[in-house]
């Protein structure tokens, strides 16, 4: 009856980290680029009072073992990589990805951080760069004279200039994918940085080889919905009362043992 | 004492224990591919004295009531015993991902890892990489493929997992995941971490051709809270009269006490 206390207990710990991330989520609901996480649960050890296939008797199997477990834990949350849905800005620095794919920005220090936030800006020197100033890589430099910037489906960028007639081609922006996108870190403000559970990112043009294309005008909002994060808090809240009904059951009893010294 | 005091304090025990178990259940209400337990009870006789069943043929008496007077019983009485454990292996619900790595089985598959000494068996398909590239299950486990040996992938090439198991990276066939199934699912035995392992490694699992996998799918617990609940109150009304016998015990000893003592003799 101990027992049951305790892995109750468990299973309620487990549903407030639950909760938590369903939380984080909700909070990150119009975050552009956002993707959620997803909490990973696994149960505890099991205590083995009989083993399957043990002799009871000469001659006799126990057919079935008895093992009692003792709960629950969570081992892992995993960001979950599904596409969001695009809404136009009209602003053409602004790029979605249609499918995967991460643009890559050139930190400080030198590394290379991923996202998928695709609002890009120009800073005083008219290189690319996105909302907290990190440049893109490759970088690429929008000349100051230009007057409209067109940026391909396959992430060519190409310019008109004040005083030409002909746009001309000044880069190509170019995606990461990976090959298991779920072992990414993520870094907070959008950004993913790779670990030997992603791998090394694969440099691939947009569009090709599996990697989205790029819509220019447009962003990809969270891909969280709402309806399937309030399903997941209703489960999540069932689940925290379904367990407190365990330790309230063991506390009955329990009491109702200590009553039979009346 | 009456001994029908122990019959019931079996039934209390028998009791308690179910509980730990439909915690635990609940608990893991939200554990990827966890399968559902129950216990089997049966009623087990300590049969009369003089008949010459010896106490070896009743295991559990002895661990029920380890002070018992085995001589003093000369009625037949009935005792809860837990016959065992069994995992439910029912098809849990369909949850999407989106990451390719992530498995689920639809049927009654079970994918094989490789442990240090052992080999385990689960229906968490929540795989991802290690640094050696190779297919790995939460618990750090390689995971095999119809070859027994790990599934080691091309990081710089796109993955697709077939239904029928097969791992394509550029259109080439990298490997097939190995799904197993067992004729009896009940020598399957619980190990934490969503693992299983074979109690009785003289009878092998057999290959699984029927078995759909789906990629960017995970299954979840097959727990059912409504069956679960009902379980619990259950539980929570036999564990009562059980107690209210164990009064009833206690009372009639009293009674016959006091009676014995009052009378003249």
């Amino acid at each position: 009856m101990f027992g049951a206390l305790t892995t109750a207990a468990t299973g309620m710990e487990a549903q407030q980290i639950l909760i938590d991330i369903i939380a984080n989520n909700l909070s990150n609901v119009n975050t552009t680029g956002f993707k959620k996480s997803r909490a990973d649960f696994q149960d505890l050890l099991y205590t083995t009072v009989r083993v399957a296939g043990t002799s009871t008797s000469a001659g006799n199997e126990n057919p079935t073992g008895f093992q009692v477990g003792q709960g629950t834990r969570a081992i892992a949350t995993q960001k979950i990589f599904s596409n969001g849905q695009f809404k136009n800005t009209q602003n053409p620095l602004d790029l979605a990805i249609e499918g995967p794919g991460f643009f890559q920005l050139t930190m400080p220090d030198g590394a290379t951080h991923f996202t998928r936030n695709g609002s890009l800006k120009t800073d005083s020197t008219g290189r690319l760069v996105d909302s907290n100033g990190h440049p893109l890589d490759p970088a690429i430099t929008i000349p100051s004279d230009a007057t409209s910037v067109t940026i391909g489906e396959d992430g060519t960028i190409s310019v008109m200039q004040a005083g030409q007639s002909e746009a001309q081609e000044i880069g190509q922006l170019q995606l990461a994918i990976f090959v298991n996108s779920a072992g990414l870190e993520a870094m907070g403000s959008g950004m993913y940085r790779q670990t030997t559970a992603s791998g090394p990112p694969i440099q691939v043009v947009p569009g090709e080889e599996g990697a989205g294309a790029l819509a220019q005008g447009a962003l990809e909002t969270s891909n969280v919905k709402v309806v399937e994060e309030m399903i997941e808090m209703i489960t999540g809240q069932r689940a925290y009362e379904l367990n407190s009904k365990v330790i309230q059951t063991a506390d009955k009893m329990m009491q109702q043992a200590t009553n039979l010294r009346g | 004492m009456g001994s029908g005091i122990y019959t019931a304090l079996s039934g209390a025990k028998a009791q308690s224990n179910h509980l730990e178990v439909i915690a635990n259940n609940l608990a893991n209400i939200n554990t990827v591919g966890f399968r559902s337990d129950d216990l089997i009870f049966s009623s087990m006789l300590a049969s009369q004295s003089g008949v010459g069943q010896s106490s070896a043929n009743l295991p559990l008496q002895a661990e029920v009531m380890p002070n018992m007077d085995h001589s003093s019983l000369s009625r037949i009485h009935h005792y809860v015993q837990i016959v065992g454990g069994k995992s439910d292996f029912s098809q849990g619900r369909m949850m999407s991902t989106g990451n390719k790595l992530d498995m689920a089985i639809q049927g009654e598959g079970l994918f094989v890892l490789q442990g240090e000494n052992e080999t385990f068996y689960t229906r968490d398909g929540s795989f991802s990489l290690n640094e050696d590239q190779e297919l790995q299950h939460s618990s750090g486990k390689l995971v095999l493929d119809e070859n027994d040996s790990p599934i080691r992938l091309d990081l710089s090439r796109d993955v697709h997992v077939q239904q029928d198991g097969r791992i394509m990276q550029k259109g080439r066939e990298v490997a097939r995941v190995k799904l197993v199934t067992f004729e009896k699912p009940e020598q399957l035995m619980k190990k934490g971490h969503s693992l299983f392992y074979n109690s009785q490694p003289a009878t092998e699992p057999e290959l699984d051709e029927k078995s759909i996998l789906m990629s960017g799918m995970l299954e979840r617990s097959n727990v059912n809270p409504v069956a679960q609940m009902t379980k619990m109150i259950a539980i929570n009304r036999r564990f009562d009269v059980v107690q209210q016998l164990i009064k009833q015990h206690f009372k009639l000893d009293e009674e016959s006490i006091q009676r014995i003592g009052q009378a003249k003799i």
